[in-house]
C-alpha cells in the first residue's frame, strides 16, 4: 500500500470556506468530488456538511411526478417537471432512466430526498440523487390488501423509520383489530408496537405524501357514526398519529365538519403544514376542494376552496400542490393538469394517450444522505 | 468617509454607505471604534482595492430594483469574478474577515460554477491540492458511485 505524503491544499484556504463552495455542488459533483483528498471526502460525508447542503437555497426544490405502468404493474414510471412552469403551455418532462425503478408498484414516502417503495411482497428505501437503493427485511406483518404505511424521520434519535398498520378480522368476536410495526433505519429491523386504536367503523387512508410533522406522523380516517332518530349515517374525519420518537399511536379530531363521502378526506403538506383534502361538491353540484391546515395547537383553519371547472362524472381529486397556490388534479383517464387558483388557468402535465392511475407528485430536493448499510 | 488601512500600509478612503455592508466595520463604527484609520491586517492592497470596488458598486443595492440597473448589477457582478483562483481566494478570505456576506457567496457560487463539471484530476491541478487518499481509498469511492466519475459533461481541462 502507498501512502501518500498529506498536504493541504497550497492556497491555504481554510475549512469553512471550502465548505462554503462545496455546499452549492450538485450531488453529482460531490461525489466525485470526494476522490480529490481526503479533507474533502471527510467533509463531503460528515452529517452537518449533508444536512446543510440538502437544506441549501443553491438545491432547489424539483418536482417529480410518478405513477405506475397499466396492468400488468411493473414498475413506477418517474417524471421530473421544470422548475418553472408557463400556464398553458404543456411542459417537457423528463424521464430520466435512473429515476425507473423496476419491480417496484408504489412509493409510499419522502422525506430528505429518500423514498419508501414498495411491491407486493418487497419493500426498499431509494436516493435517486444518490442512486442508492436498500431493500428492507421482509416484512414482519402478513400483507393484506388495504394495509396502511408511513415513511417519516426522527429527529431525535436521527433515524429514518418505516411505519406498517395492518387491519385483522376477528371472525369470533365479528370485529376488527390493528397491528403495528414499525422499521427503523440504524437497526435495520422491524418490531412489533401495540396499536390501541379502535378501527371498527373507521376507514384508515394512506397519506398522499410522507405527512409527518413536528415529529408526528399521520394518517386521515373516516368514521361513520349513526343517527338512531333518523336512521342514517354521519360522516366525520379524524387523524391517527404516531409519535415517531415514543412510537406511541393516538387519535386527534379533524375539523368540525361531515362529509358526503368516506373517502371525501385525503392527507398531505402544504407549505410544511399538515394539510387535510375535503373533495365534495358545491350547491351547483360542481366538484369542489377544501383544503384545511392544522396548527401547532391541532386547531383547523379551512384556507382555501377550489371549485373545480371539470363535470363531476370525472370525479377530480387533488394529488398535491405546485408552490402556494397551484393545485395537481387528476380525473378518471384524463390528462393530469395543474390548476392555478389565481389565474382559474389549466396546464396540460401529461398528453392524453398516458391514462394514468393512481398518481402521486413530491417537491424533491436532492439528498447526499445515505442508506447503505 | 471611513479609512481603512491594508497590511501593506496603504490608506483607503471609502464613502460609509459603501463600507457599512461589511458587517464587522459596520459594528466597529456603531460601537465608535472607527474614529481614525481602520488596519485590517488580513488584507493585501490588491485585495482591498477590488473589495472596494465591489462595494462602491453596490451601495443602494435595494434601489437597483427601482431603477432598472439590476441587469446592470449582473453584468458587474459576473465581470468582477472575472479572476484567477489566487485573486478569488483572497477576495473569499477577505469578505469571509470583514463580513460581507453578498460578496462571499458571489466568489463561492464563481468557484463552485468552475468546479462543477471538472473531473477529479482537473480540481485537484488547479487547487493545487495534493491527493493524500490510498489507491484503494480512491477506487472505494469510484466503486461506490462510477456514475459520477461519468458523463458527457466531465470536463478533464484545468481552465
Amino acid at each position: 500500500m502507498i501512502v501518500k505524503v498529506t498536504m493541504k491544499n497550497s492556497y491555504n484556504l481554510p475549512d469553512d470556506l471550502v465548505r462554503g463552495i462545496l455546499v452549492t455542488l450538485p450531488v453529482k459533483s460531490l461525489l466525485r468530488f470526494k476522490c480529490v483528498c481526503r479533507n474533502w471526502c471527510a467533509l463531503i460525508t460528515s452529517s452537518s456538511f449533508v444536512n446543510e447542503h440538502l437544506h441549501h437555497k443553491e438545491n432547489p426544490t424539483r418536482f417529480l411526478i410518478y405513477t405506475r405502468d397499466p396492468y400488468p404493474y411493473i414498475s413506477i414510471n418517474t417524471f421530473m417537471l421544470p422548475e418553472k412552469i408557463s400556464s398553458s403551455v404543456t411542459p417537457m418532462l423528463k424521464k430520466p432512466s435512473y429515476l425507473q425503478i423496476p419491480g417496484m408498484l408504489k412509493i409510499g414516502g419522502h422525506v430528505d430526498g429518500i423514498f419508501f417503495l414498495r411491491s407486493e411482497n418487497s419493500m426498499a428505501l431509494w436516493n435517486p440523487a444518490t442512486r442508492e437503493f436498500r431493500p428492507l427485511p421482509p416484512y414482519l406483518l402478513k400483507l393484506c390488501g388495504g394495509d396502511k404505511f408511513g415513511f417519516g424521520f426522527d429527529s431525535l434519535s436521527c433515524d429514518y423509520k418505516v411505519m406498517q398498520i395492518v387491519e385483522e378480522h376477528n371472525y369470533v368476536k365479528e370485529s376488527w383489530n390493528g397491528l403495528a410495526a414499525v422499521y427503523s433505519l440504524s437497526n435495520d429491523c422491524w418490531r412489533n408496537l401495540t396499536f390501541n386504536i379502535d378501527i371498527n367503523s373507521k376507514i384508515l387512508f394512506n397519506s398522499l405524501c410522507s405527512t409527518c410533522v413536528n415529529g408526528v406522523y399521520y394518517w386521515c380516517a373516516a368514521k361513520a357514526t349513526e343517527v338512531i332518530p333518523h336512521d342514517t349515517y354521519e360522516k366525520v374525519i379524524l387523524l391517527v398519529s404516531f409519535d415517531m420518537h415514543n412510537e406511541v399511536f393516538g387519535e386527534i379530531p379533524g375539523p368540525d365538519i361531515l362529509v358526503k363521502s368516506l373517502h371525501a378526506g385525503s392527507l398531505t403538506l402544504y407549505n410544511e403544514s399538515l394539510c387535510l383534502l375535503v373533495h365534495g361538491y358545491d350547491d351547483q353540484e360542481r366538484p369542489s376542494i377544501d383544503i384545511w391546515l392544522m396548527n401547532d395547537e391541532k386547531l383547523w383553519t379551512k384556507v382555501m376552496n377550489v371549485i373545480v371547472p371539470i363535470p363531476a362524472y370525472y370525479d377530480p381529486r387533488c394529488r398535491g400542490f405546485w408552490g402556494h397556490d397551484k393545485v395537481i388534479l387528476e380525473h378518471k383517464g384524463q390528462p393530469i393538469l395543474i390548476y392555478d387558483t389565481k389565474s382559474h388557468e389549466f396546464t396540460n402535465l401529461f398528453h392524453r394517450e398516458e391514462k394514468t392511475k393512481r398518481t402521486r407528485v413530491s417537491s424533491y430536493r436532492e439528498s447526499l444522505v445515505s442508506i447503505k448499510k | 468617509m471611513v479609512k481603512l488601512k491594508s497590511n501593506d500600509d496603504k490608506e483607503f478612503e471609502v464613502e460609509e454607505a459603501a463600507v457599512i455592508q461589511s458587517e464587522m466595520i459596520k459594528n466597529m463604527i456603531e460601537d465608535g471604534c472607527a474614529t481614525s484609520v481602520i488596519p485590517l491586517p488580513n488584507i493585501d492592497s490588491k485585495t482591498l482595492i477590488k473589495v472596494i470596488e465591489y462595494l462602491n458598486k453596490h451601495i443602494n443595492m435595494g434601489k437597483a430594483a427601482e431603477t432598472g440597473e439590476e441587469d446592470d448589477l449582473k453584468e458587474f457582478d459576473e465581470q468582477f469574478v472575472n479572476m484567477g483562483w489566487e485573486e478569488l481566494f483572497d477576495v473569499i478570505m477577505a469578505a469571509n474577515y470583514l463580513n460581507i456576506h453578498e460578496l462571499m457567496e458571489l466568489c463561492c457560487q464563481s468557484a463552485a460554477d468552475r468546479l462543477k463539471n471538472k473531473s477529479v484530476r482537473a480540481v485537484r491541478e488547479m487547487l493545487k491540492i495534493t491527493n493524500d487518499l490510498t489507491e484503494e481509498e480512491e477506487q472505494e469511492i469510484i466503486n461506490d458511485a462510477p456514475w459520477a466519475f461519468e458523463g458527457p459533461e466531465i470536463d478533464d481541462t484545468v481552465n
